[in-house]
C-alpha cells in the first residue's frame, strides 16, 4: 500500500460581483488582495498566508480587467501564479507540484520521510504542499463510478502525534479521526474537496483526484492563536453530519484556559462545565450526568477503568492534563463497543509523544508542580509520553499557625502517567499506557487515609485494508484504599478494600457498500473485588482479623453496531450489545442483557439538524457509598444472586443550528430516562465491614427528565459557550417495607436533583499574548435531609429529621477569573512560557456543601454549613514548554 | 517575598478548610410526634419518659412535658405500673424475672402505644473505670466485658463532686444595724454538684477478638475545673444491649452530633420498636431495650491525687469600700469577705456574690 505524506493549506472561495468600473489598492498586503478578489471577483484562489511576507500591493485597473491585472502585480512582485482545475494558486518559489518529492514511497523511505517532515516544518514548505493535488488510486486504473474509500491519519506537523477529533468532510460525507488519529471516508471518484477540521488547528481543505481506495497521511498545524477556535472539537460537524447525540468532546487544551481551584488544569473540571453534568458540591470526586448516580459513570482512561478520579478528596482530578489528549463524554449515544454503566461515559486518551525530538514542560502551581516529556526512543517509529505530578501541601500544612487546627494535617497526592508507541509499519503499531496514583491525607493525628489508582494497558492497532481496521487492547486495573485509625490503642485498626480487573478487548470497523460503517467486536472484563479487610493496626490492639469474601465475576460483551447513511438528509445508527456477567458464588449467578442502541439524524437544511435516539444500559458493579460524594472509604460490590443489575433507559432528541458563517451554534436536547435495580440506603446503614451488606440496602426505581440549552461562539476574540439545564432526578423504593419504606414509597428527589443550572465559559483575546477566562456556575441547591424538630431523649437533644432528601442547600453560584499570558509565540524559540493569574470564587461567596446540625453533646442545637471554597482563591501558574 | 507566603499559606489553608458557618434554615413545623423512652431495668428501677417532637429553636422552658399512663408487662401477662414524680415514671420492676420478655406500654393523647416483646440482655462486668492524667486533663476510662456474649454496651455516667467557693466569708454584716460582725460563715462555701451525661455511650465488641473493652474513654475533665478541686465521684452505669438497639442508638447518635463533614452519611430517620396501636404508620420516636444495669464507682481526692491546678480566678473585682457605701453594695448581694489589702488599701474586703457564694456556679449547698 503506497502512502502518501503531505502538507495543505487552507482554501476558501466565495462568489461576488463588483460593480464599479475601476477599482483600486493602495498599499495592502497580498492576503488582503487576495480576500479582495474572492470576496469582490469571484475567484477562487488559493494562497498560503504567511506573516512573514511583507509585500505590499498598490494599483489601479478596470473592474473587467482587475483579475488580470492583479495576478500581473503579483508575478511582479515575485509570485508565481499557476492554475489547476478552476483554481488559481498564488505561491511564492516554484509554484505548483502534482507529486510527492521523488522516491518518497521507496525503499528506505524512511529516511527520506525523515527528511520530507524537516522540509515540512519550514514556513514555506508547509504553503507549497497546500497547494498540492493528491491523486488517491490507481490513475492507471481509474474507478469511474460509485465510491472509493479514502483513508489515512491526520498528525500534528510540529511533532507527528496523532490528531483525535479531526472532523474530516467533503461534500455530504463525514468521518472523523478516532483515537489514534485514524479516519476512513467513501468519496466520489474523480475529483473531491476534502476539509480536515480539528480544535486548535488551522483548518485544511485538500483537493484530491480520486480514481480509487488509497489513503493518505495528513499533516495538520496547531494553529497558533491557541486560545483562539473552537472550544469543543470539530463537533459543529458532527451536529450535522452524525446521528449521535449528547457527545461532548474536551479537548486539553481547552482545559487549560477554564479557571479551576489553584489553577491546576483539570479535565474534570472542564467536564462539569457542560450541560446536563453536575456535581454534589465543590470538593466532590464523582459526577452526575442526566440525573444518574456518581458511580454511573464509566470513567476510562486509556481503556483502564478509573475508580476515584481525584485528588485531594475531589478539588483536583487524577488527570493530568499534560499527558492527555482529550475526553469525550457521551450522555446519551453511548456506542455499543462502551457498556457497563447507564449513566454515561468518560473516555480520556492519553498522547502517544512526538516522534520528532525531546520535548517537554513543567508547571509550577501555588500546591503542585508537574513535568512531562515526550519524544522518540531510538526512532520516529517509537515514542514516549511522561509525565508526574505531585503536591508540597505537606510542606504548607506544617507552616500553618498551630491555632489554625490544621498544623500536623498531612494531605498529599503524586501521579505519574508513561505511555509508549511504537509504529511498526503504516499498518501496525502498539501501545501502551500505565498510570499510577496515590493520595495521602489525614486532618487528625489518629486518622490516616491513603488510596491509589494503577492502570496499565497494551493495545494492538491493525489496519485491515482501507476499509478496515481492528484493536486488540488488555488491560489491568487496581484500585486499593486504606483507612488507618488509632485514636485507642486498643481499638487501633487498619481496613482496606482492594479492587482488581483485567480485561480484554477487540473492536473492529469496516466499512460497507459505501453506506455503512460497521463496528462489532467483544470485550471480557474480570473482576476480583476484596470488599473490605480489617486488621489490628498495632500488638496492643483488640480488633480481630475480619475479611470479607472476595467477590469475582467475568462480565463478557459482544456489540455490534452501523452507521448508515440511506441519503444525504438522514443518519441512522443502530447498535446492540449483549453484555453478560456471571458472579462466582457458591452457586454461579449468571445474567444477561441485550442492550440497544439507535438514533437518527435529520438534516432539512444544512445548518439545521434534528435528532433523536434511545438507548438501554445495565451496570453490573455499584458503589456503596451513603455520603454525597465519594469518599475514598466507599467499596463497590458486584451484582450477585442477591443483588440484581442495574438497568436503565433514555430516549432523547434535540436540534442543533449553527448560525451562518459558522460563528455559533446553538441547540437544545432533551431527555428522559428511567433506571432499575438502583440502590439507595436503610436508615442506619452500616455499610464497612458488613457481611450482610444487602440487608443494609434498598432497590430503587429512578426516572430523571430535562431539557438542555446550549448556545457556543466559536471564533473570533470571544469564544465560549453558555448553557441553561432544567432537570430533574427522583428515586422511588421498588418494595413495601410498611413505615420503614423511604418516603413512604413515594417519589423523592435523587441527591444529585439540581433543577437550574446555568453555565458560562468565556474567554476573551484582547491579543494573541492575552487573553482573559471567566467561568460562571450557578445551580439549584442540592437536596437534603434536615432536622425538623429536636427533643428530649438519652439525656440531651435529639434531631427529628425529615423525610428523605425533602429540603435542599442554598443555591450555588460561583465566578472564577484567569488572566492567561503567553509572552512568546516565536516558533523557533527553544522554550515557551506562559503564565496564569487567577481567582476562583472571585466573589468570595459561601457557598453551602452541605448544612448539618449538632446537639453539642445533647444540650445545646445548632444549625451549620460547610463551605469548602469560602473565600476568593487567588492563584498563579507557571508553564514552561522546552 | 511575604506576600507570596502569606499567599501560599492562604491557599494551603482554603485547600484544607472545610469552612463552618452558623446556619438557620427555615423549617415548617412539622408534626409533634409522640417521643417515649424507657430501658427495661430487670431487677431495678426503670424509669420512662414521654415527651414530643419540638420545632427546631424551641427554648428548653416551652417543651413541655407530656403525661399519660406507663406500665411495663412481661409475657406472662404481669404487669409493674409506675408513678409519675414529677420528671418521669417510676416503675418498680425489681422483683421482674430474668428470663421473660417485657414490653413498655403507654397510653398518651388517647392513644396506645406498645414497644416490641423484647428478652432482657445480660448484665456486663465492668472490668475498671480508671483515669489517665495529662498535663492539663484526665480522661476517664471504662474497661469491661461480658461472660455472656454480649456485644453491644450502653453506659451512662453521673458526676458528682465537692468544692468551694474562692472565698470563706470572715465577717458578716447586719444590715439592720450597719454592724460588721466577724466569724467565719461557711454557709456558703461548700457546694456539691451533680451532672449526668448528656451524650449516648455506646460500644460494639463486634470486630474485636473478645467482648471486652478496654479503657474506652469516655469522658474529659480539665485539671482546672472546680469538679476536681476538693472531691470527685463518678458512678457509671452499664447494661448491655441488643444488636437493634445499639443500631437505633448509635444512628440517633451520628445524627445528633457527627453529620456534615465532607464524607459523612447522609443522616435519615430510623424507627424505633415502638407503634400505635391505632396508627400503625404513626412515627414514635424512642427504642426500648431491657437489661440489668451495673455500676462502678469513682472517686477522686484532691488532698490525695493532686490533680486539681489552680487557675486564675473568675473576672470579678474585691474592693475595699467606704462605709457609706455597705448599704448599697449589700443590697447588690456584695458581702465583707476579709480584712486586709484589696485593690491597693487595706481595709474590710468586699466581693461579689460569685466570690463566696459556692451556688453561683451551679452547685447545692451540702
Amino acid at each position: 500500500m503506497k502512502r502518501f505524506v503531505l502538507i495543505a493549506a487552507f482554501a476558501f472561495c466565495t462568489l461576488a460581483a463588483a460593480a464599479q468600473t475601476t477599482d483600486e489598492v493602495r498599499a495592502v498586503p497580498t492576503d488582503s488582495l487576495v480576500r479582495k478578489l474572492r470576496k469582490d471577483y469571484g475567484q477562487k484562489i488559493f494562497y498560503p498566508a504567511d506573516a512573514q511576507d511583507k509585500t505590499v500591493l498598490t494599483f489601479k485597473a478596470d473592474t473587467k480587467d482587475f483579475v488580470r491585472a492583479a495576478l500581473a502585480e503579483l508575478c511582479g512582485k515575485g509570485y508565481t501564479i499557476c492554475r489547476y482545475d478552476s483554481g488559481i494558486y498564488v505561491l511564492r518559489g516554484s509554484g505548483l507540484a502534482a507529486d510527492l518529492p521523488a522516491g518518497y514511497f521507496s525503499e528506505g523511505g524512511s529516511a527520506r520521510g525523515e527528511d520530507y517532515l524537516k522540509f515540512v516544518e519550514d514556513a514555506n514548505a508547509v504553503a507549497s504542499f497546500s497547494n498540492k493535488v493528491y491523486e488517491i488510486g490507481d490513475k492507471l486504473n481509474p474507478k469511474t463510478s460509485g465510491k472509493c474509500y479514502f483513508s489515512g491519519n491526520v498528525r500534528n506537523v510540529a511533532n507527528g502525534e496523532p490528531l483525535p477529533g479531526v472532523a474530516v468532510i467533503s461534500g455530504g460525507a463525514f468521518a472523523m479521526t478516532d483515537s489514534y488519529g485514524h479516519f476512513s471516508i467513501a468519496l466520489p471518484a474523480g475529483e473531491n474537496s476534502v476539509s480536515f477540521q480539528g480544535y486548535s488547528l488551522d483548518d485544511m481543505t485538500l483537493s484530491l483526484m480520486i480514481y480509487g481506495d488509497g489513503s493518505l497521511d495528513v499533516l495538520m498545524k496547531e494553529t497558533v492563536q491557541s486560545l483562539d477556535g473552537a472550544i469543543v472539537s470539530a463537533e459543529s460537524a458532527s451536529n450535522h453530519m452524525t446521528a449521535a447525540m449528547g457527545v461532548t468532546k474536551i479537548n486539553a487544551s481547552v482545559a487549560r484556559t477554564i479557571p479551576a481551584a489553584f489553577g491546576e488544569a483539570d479535565i474534570m473540571k472542564a467536564v462539569l462545565t457542560l450541560p446536563g453534568v453536575k456535581t454534589v458540591g465543590e470538593a466532590s470526586s464523582g459526577f452526575n450526568v442526566r440525573g444518574g448516580s456518581s458511580d454511573q459513570n464509566l470513567i476510562l482512561f486509556n481503556d483502564g477503568t478509573i475508580y476515584n478520579p481525584s485528588h485531594m478528596f475531589g478539588i483536583m482530578s487524577a488527570f493530568n492534563t499534560d499527558v492527555i489528549s482529550g475526553a469525550e463524554l457521551y450522555k446519551s449515544s453511548i456506542p455499543a463497543e462502551f457498556g457497563g454503566r447507564i449513566s454515561s461515559v468518560l473516555d480520556i486518551k492519553g498522547r502517544t509523544g512526538s516522534n520528532k525530538k525531546v520535548t517537554g514542560s513543567l508547571g509550577l502551581g501555588l500546591l503542585t508542580s508537574r513535568l512531562s516529556l515526550e519524544g522518540p526512543l531510538g526512532s520516529e517509529k517509537t515514542t514516549f509520553v511522561l509525565g508526574a505530578r505531585t503536591t508540597y501541601s505537606n510542606w504548607m500544612l506544617a507552616r500553618l499557625p498551630e491555632d489554625s487546627g490544621y498544623n500536623g494535617g498531612k494531605a498529599s497526592f503524586q501521579d505519574i502517567n508513561l505511555g509508549i508507541s511504537h509504529r511498526f509499519d503504516e499498518r501496525n503499531s502498539i501501545h501502551a499506557f500505565a498510570y499510577w496514583s496515590q493520595d495521602n491525607f489525614s486532618f487528625s493525628a489518629d486518622t490516616t487515609f491513603h488510596y491509589s489508582n494503577a492502570n496499565a494497558s497494551l493495545k494492538w492497532r491493525h489496519t485491515i485494508s482501507d476499509r478496515s481496521s481492528m484493536t486488540l487492547t488488555g488491560g489491568y486495573d487496581r484500585y486499593f484504599n486504606k483507612l488507618e485509625q488509632i485514636e485507642n490503642p486498643y481499638n487501633a485498626f487498619a481496613y482496606s478494600t482492594l479492587i482488581q480487573q483485567g480485561y480484554l478487548k477487540g473492536a473492529f470497523s469496516s466499512t460497507l457498500a459505501d453506506v455503512h460503517t460497521l463496528k462489532y467486536g467483544a470485550d471480557v472484563t474480570y473482576y476480583n473485588l476484596n470488599p473490605g479487610k480489617k486488621d489490628p493496626l498495632i500488638e496492643r490492639s483488640l480488633v480481630a482479623h475480619d475479611e470479607l469474601p472476595a467477590e469475582r465475576a467475568v462480565q463478557p460483551s459482544l456489540y455490534v453496531s452501523d452507521s448508515w447513511i440511506p441519503g444525504g438528509m438522514f443518519i441512522l445508527d443502530g447498535g446492540i450489545r449483549l453484555s453478560s456477567f456471571m458472579a462466582f458464588e457458591d452457586t454461579p449467578k449468571f445474567y444477561v442483557h441485550p442492550e440497544f442502541r439507535l438514533s437518527g439524524k435529520f438534516t432539512p437544511v444544512p445548518s439545521l439538524s434534528i435528532k433523536a435516539g434511545v438507548n438501554t444500559m445495565t451496570q453490573y458493579i455499584n458503589l456503596i457509598s451513603n455520603s454525597s460524594a465519594i469518599s475514598p472509604m466507599d467499596t463497590w460490590k458486584l451484582c450477585s444472586s442477591r443483588m440484581r443489575p442495574q438497568t436503565g433507559w433514555q430516549v432523547a432528541s434535540g436540534i442543533y443550528w449553527t448560525i451562518p458563517g459558522g460563528k455559533g451554534e446553538m441547540s437544545m436536547e432533551g431527555y428522559y430516562k428511567r433506571s432499575y435495580h438502583g440502590i439507595d440506603y436503610k436508615s442506619g446503614a452500616v455499610l464497612t465491614m458488613n457481611h450482610n451488606l444487602i440487608d443494609e440496602l434498598v432497590e430503587t426505581t429512578g426516572k430523571a427528565y430535562g431539557v438542555e440549552l446550549m448556545a457556543k461562539k466559536s471564533f473570533g476574540k470571544l469564544s465560549g459557550w453558555v448553557s441553561y439545564t432544567w432537570s430533574r432526578s427522583f428515586l422511588k423504593e421498588t418494595r413495601d417495607r410498611g413505615i420503614e419504606t423511604i418516603n413512604g414509597g413515594d417519589w423523592y428527589n435523587a441527591p444529585h436533583d439540581k433543577p437550574h443550572d446555568f453555565k458560562l465559559v468565556g474567554n476573551y483575546k484582547f491579543t494573541h499574548r492575552l487573553s482573559l477566562s471567566c467561568n460562571i456556575d450557578y445551580s439549584t441547591g442540592r437536596p437534603v435531609t434536615i432536622p425538623v424538630g429536636v427533643y428530649h431523649y438519652g439525656s440531651g437533644y435529639r434531631l427529628a429529621y425529615s423525610e428523605r432528601n425533602a429540603y435542599r442547600i442554598p443555591d450555588y453560584f460561583r465566578m472564577d477569573l484567569a488572566v492567561i499570558i503567553e509572552p512568546s509565540h516565536y516558533l523557533k524559540k527553544l522554550t515557551h512560557f506562559s503564565m496564569t493569574f487567577g481567582c476562583y470564587n472571585v466573589t468570595g461567596r459561601k457557598n453551602a456543601y452541605s448544612v448539618f446540625y449538632t446537639t453539642d453533646g445533647g444540650v445545646d442545637v445548632k444549625g451549620h454549613m460547610i463551605s469548602v471554597f469560602a473565600t476568593q482563591i487567588p492563584y498563579v501558574n507557571f508553564n514552561l514548554k522546552f | 517575598m511575604k506576600a507570596l507566603k502569606r499567599i501560599l499559606l492562604l491557599a494551603a489553608l482554603a485547600s484544607v478548610t472545610a469552612c463552618v458557618y452558623p446556619f438557620e434554615a427555615e423549617i415548617p413545623e412539622g408534626s409533634s410526634s409522640v417521643v417515649i423512652e424507657g430501658d427495661i431495668v430487670v431487677g431495678g428501677i426503670t424509669t420512662a419518659n414521654l415527651g414530643k417532637v419540638f420545632p427546631i429553636g424551641t427554648k428548653e422552658e416551652n417543651m413541655t412535658t407530656v403525661t399519660g399512663q406507663v406500665w411495663v408487662e412481661d409475657d406472662k401477662g404481669f404487669n409493674y405500673f409506675g408513678d409519675y414524680d414529677g420528671k418521669g415514671y417510676q416503675i418498680d420492676t425489681r422483683t421482674a424475672p430474668k428470663d421473660r420478655r417485657y414490653r413498655l406500654c403507654v397510653i398518651c393523647g388517647g392513644k396506645h402505644y406498645f414497644s416490641d416483646w423484647i428478652e432482657p440482655q445480660p448484665a456486663p462486668v465492668i472490668d475498671g473505670l480508671i483515669y489517665k492524667v495529662h498535663p492539663t486533663s484526665i480522661d476517664m476510662l471504662l474497661s469491661m466485658h461480658s461472660d455472656c456474649g454480649c456485644q453491644y454496651y450502653r453506659w451512662t455516667y453521673r458526676e458528682n463532686w465537692r468544692y468551694h467557693a474562692d472565698y470563706i466569708r470572715e465577717y458578716n454584716y447586719d444590715y439592720e444595724t450597719g454592724n460588721l460582725i466577724k466569724g467565719r460563715d461557711y454557709s456558703t462555701y461548700y457546694c456539691r454538684s451533680t451532672v449526668g451525661s448528656n451524650e449516648i455511650g455506646l460500644c460494639a465488641t463486634t470486630d474485636l477478638v473478645s467482648d471486652r473493652i478496654e479503657e474506652r474513654k469516655f469522658l474529659t475533665v480539665q485539671r482546672t475545673s472546680k469538679k476536681l478541686q476538693m472531691e470527685y465521684h463518678l458512678t457509671v452505669t452499664a447494661r448491655c444491649i441488643s444488636a437493634d438497639a445499639y443500631r437505633y442508638l448509635d444512628n440517633l447518635k451520628l445524627t445528633s452530633n457527627y453529620t456534615g463533614d465532607l464524607f459523612s452519611p447522609n443522616p435519615s430517620q430510623m424507627n424505633g420498636n415502638i407503634h400505635c396501636e391505632e396508627d400503625p404508620s404513626e412515627i414514635v420516636m424512642g427504642y426500648v431495650d431491657a437489661g440489668i444495669a451495673v455500676e462502678a464507682n469513682l472517686d477522686i481526692l484532691q488532698s490525695q491525687a493532686k490533680l486539681f491546678l489552680e487557675s486564675s480566678r473568675q473576672n470579678y473585682s474585691i474592693e475595699i469600700l467606704s462605709e457609706y457605701l455597705y448599704d448599697q453594695y449589700y443590697r447588690m448581694g456584695w458581702r465583707p469577705i476579709y480584712e486586709g489589702m484589696a485593690d491597693g488599701e487595706m481595709g474590710i474586703a468586699w466581693g461579689p456574690r460569685r466570690c463566696y457564694d459556692c451556688t453561683t456556679e451551679g452547685g447545692y449547698l451540702e
